[in-house]
């Protein structure tokens, strides 16, 4: 499995590689995906990609997923099915 | 201007008039100073189409999600240009419905009573976020 850390603020951060792909696998583009030690099992993406990937004809009803920060603050994600595979 | 702080317009009208320039030509470009040091203009614009169908989607879903919901429980309701383009009980079946179909956005519902999520995100991202 390929991972590795970046060093932001003389801090390590964890990094996953990860190549996402449309449900129906038509389209993939590969990531660098930070670990939050408490997700959840979701993986969010730059809004670039979700239009690269296609995923936005393929989004479930929206308003159903919000991401809540620690510190309260709140933010309306649009979420989408999707395979993402880590490690080779 | 309703909800703007009068006192700050008053100083804005004042500079705009020593500039030689409206509080109009002023406004627009501290808007637009204010997009590009928060986004990416070109990508707001690639998000308007998309986001603007993606209301219209989820308006007529929610019109029809109760009756959904009760005939086809546990299927999947697609939805592009504000109308019902089919209901499938396979989600591979209305993912290959909606690669047919034309439009910025589409939406895919699996039809189950759900209640809004949310996702707890940790601090470090927040950072990355606004870092």
């Amino acid at each position: 499995m390929k991972r590795a850390h970046y060093e932001k603020d003389g801090v390590l951060r964890p990094v996953l590689q990860v190549i996402a792909k449309d449900p129906l696998q038509h389209s993939e583009t590969e990531l660098i995906a930070k670990v939050d030690s408490g997700s959840e099992g979701g993986l969010m993406i730059p809004f670039d990609d979700h239009l690269k990937l296609g995923l936005q004809r393929l989004e479930e009803p929206g308003s159903k997923l919000v991401a809540r920060w620690v510190l309260g603050l709140t933010m309306r994600q649009r979420a989408s099915r999707g395979v993402f595979e880590v490690g080779s | 201007m309703r909800n703007v702080d009068e006192g700050l317009y008053r100083r804005v009208k004042a500079l705009a008039s020593l500039r030689g320039r409206t509080v109009g030509e002023e406004l627009n470009d501290a808007l637009a100073t204010w997009l590009t040091q928060r986004t990416r203009v070109e990508l707001l614009d690639r998000w308007d189409a998309p986001e603007k169908q993606a209301v219209a989607n989820n308006r007529a879903f929610e019109k029809m999600r109760s009756d959904l919901l009760a005939s086809h429980p546990g299927e999947y309701a697609v939805f592009a240009s504000r109308k019902l383009v089919g209901v499938f009980r396979r989600k591979e079946q209305a993912y290959r419905a909606v690669s047919g179909l034309k439009g910025a956005q589409a939406i895919v519902a699996n039809l189950k009573a759900s209640e809004p999520h949310a996702l707890e995100i940790g601090a470090s991202l927040l950072q990355e976020v606004i870092g």
